[in-house]
């Protein structure tokens, strides 16, 4: 049988030693350090540690963490200039999780700047670009991250998803992005962006890899209040189904790029004359456009809050000043990236007290209609499909430029994070030789059933 | 539209950060958008009130994520919460 798990390639080899981890630590930064020189997916190398754990499937396996995940003893920048000397005094739990397991981080992995940007135009490190086509985008904000899976320079990565930030960029590169459930892995050490609907995930190259990592990380945390208890074993547990109803929603079809949607909907085709469930549903179009307004106005108004500890007095570059005011307006505006400026402006219009209720309690409204809503299709059916993007990377010249501009297809994905269910993007069609995902949504706690419902897929397209 | 630019500048400076008038025309279009789509929703303001706040089970009780959302106060979120009030009871008893 063919052994598409990287995880378990490595693990066999260690295990029979033909390789050692710290043979396979130096192959995979050798690959990394000749991929950065001209693309900027790693802000630091990190030195070969460590810890033995022979029972671990993930005993020697090379992976990468974005650089929004504290280390202890080395620089998280979150991909920001406010941080870039700044050194975290404690360990974030996946990453002790992982020490544990023996599990070998090789890098901390670009990103836009926090979380914050769905391109990976907005490090202060420089852009990320498409693995396949330099005057491509890779997808953000876990840019660096998913550039180094799809390279297979690790063989998962550790990242942070609020809208889209892992299951677009995968869908844009071909490989595999999962968020559990909220909570579901600890947030502990984890740089925020909007806490109600911030995850942790995984990205790797097949199915089987995030099953395999998920039943080392979903753990729950005394360290972290929103943390849940996972019933799962992703061991024993993951395997193909074979009953399972699945939904389309019907309107993120008609927003796709033309080219694509024709591909796309042969792919679907495919899968149902393989005997897979579909029904196509209206998911309700007014529903779908505010989507992106209930998004931008939740998501803006927690990031002003989040981050509002940003002066540069505590912690953080600062420059100089003569008096308070001057110091904080010194240090925000030489060292927030456009992209927060405009998100924080925003986002404290929104709370502001005239428009507080017009604005931003009308937003949560909205988003509880929509989760309702999801909540209500997730009772008949296993999960809810929907394309990974509406278009195959758009150029990194029409990002900057603004002339690419996301649909209500790429919007419908933000609804696993509005309603914390679990959410997978697997690779479904090539087109003009790039990528478009399917993305997968299940109910809230049903992580296990979401991954095999995509093995089961996954294993479909392949065959 | 020149009110909210003014408003936006005055934020900035309440922010404590400076961008350029590029920038300020981007922000201004942006949230023009998003309250463009929002005055289309005139229909949700005759719908029920429905709870504010999304209610995710943990497994001593539920908590209310707005509230962590917002930076409340630990003591603020305990009081929202029956699971947790009911666990500072328990450990109020085993401390005495």
């Amino acid at each position: 049988m063919k052994q598409n798990s990287q995880i378990i390639r490595v693990h066999n080899e260690i295990h029979l030693k033909n390789t050692t981890p710290i043979d396979q630590y130096l192959k995979a930064t050798d690959k990394l350090l000749t991929i950065n020189e001209h693309n900027p997916i790693s802000l630091f190398q990190l030195e070969f540690n460590h810890l033995e754990n022979t029972d671990s499937l993930l005993n020697g396996v090379p992976y990468s963490l974005k650089d929004n995940i504290a280390t202890k003893g080395i620089k998280t920048t979150g991909g920001s200039r406010f941080l870039e000397e700044y050194v975290p005094q404690y360990n974030s739990t996946v990453k002790n999780l992982l020490d544990d397991a023996g599990a070998v981080c090789i890098s901390k992995d670009n990103l836009d700047e926090f979380g914050l940007g769905g391109s990976g135009i907005f490090s202060a490190y420089g852009i990320v670009k498409h693995p396949l086509d330099n005057l491509r985008i890779a997808g953000g904000s876990s840019s660096g991250s998913s550039v180094m899976v799809a390279k297979k320079i690790v063989a998962f990565a550790i990242a942070t998803d609020t809208g889209d930030s892992i299951r677009r960029p995968a869908s844009l590169q071909g490989i595999v992005g999962f968020k559990p459930t909220y909570g579901s892995i600890s947030r502990y050490g984890i740089y925020p962006y909007a806490p109600s609907m911030d995850h942790v995930g995984i990205l790797a190259n097949d199915v089987q890899d995030v099953a395999i990592v998920m039943n080392y990380l979903a753990k729950q945390d005394p360290l972290d209040m929103t943390s849940i208890k996972t019933k799962h074993d992703f061991l024993k547990g993951f395997k193909p189904l074979t009953n399972f109803k699945l939904v389309f929603i019907k309107e993120a079809l008609d927003h796709m790029a033309a080219g694509e949607k024709e591909v796309f909907k042969k792919y679907l085709s495919q899968l149902q004359t393989e005997g897979i469930k579909i029904t196509y549903k209206s998911f309700g179009q007014e529903l779908l456009s505010l989507i992106d307004p209930v998004y931008k106005t939740i998501t803006y108004a927690e990031a002003a809050t989040s981050w509002a500890n940003l002066t540069g007095i505590l912690f953080g570059n600062s420059l100089d000043g003569n008096n308070f005011d001057e110091l904080i307006t010194r240090n925000r505006t030489n060292f927030l990236g456009r992209q927060l400026k405009r998100r924080f402006v925003i986002g404290a219009y929104v709370t502001s007290q005239k428009n507080y209720h017009d604005v931003f309690v009308k937003a949560k409204k909205v988003r509880r209609l929509i989760v309702d809503q999801a909540q209500a299709w997730l009772a008949k059916y296993d999960a809810i499909l929907l394309p990974g993007a509406s278009s195959i990377a758009p150029l990194i010249q029409d990002e900057i430029n603004q002339k690419s501009t996301t649909t209500i297809c790429d919007d419908a994905l933000q609804i696993a994070n509005f309603g914390g269910f679990p959410s997978i993007t697997i690779p479904a069609i090539a087109y003009n030789n790039l990528f478009v995902g399917l993305n997968i949504t299940g109910k809230l706690n049903d992580d296990l059933k979401v991954l095999n419902i995509a093995k089961t897929l996954s294993e479909v397209h392949d065959a | 539209m020149h009110n909210i630019k003014k408003e936006f500048e005055a934020l900035a400076t309440t922010l404590k950060f400076q961008f350029g008038e590029t920038e300020l025309d981007k922000i201004v279009q942006e949230y023009m958008i998003i309250n463009h789509n929002f005055s289309l929703i005139k229909a949700f303001d005759t719908t029920d009130i429905l709870p504010m706040n999304f209610i995710h089970p943990i497994s001593n009780g539920d908590y209310l994520r707005e509230d962590i959302a917002m930076n409340a106060s630990p003591q603020e979120v305990f009081s929202n919460c029956k699971g947790f009030k009911q666990d500072m009871v328990i450990i109020k008893n085993e401390t005495k």
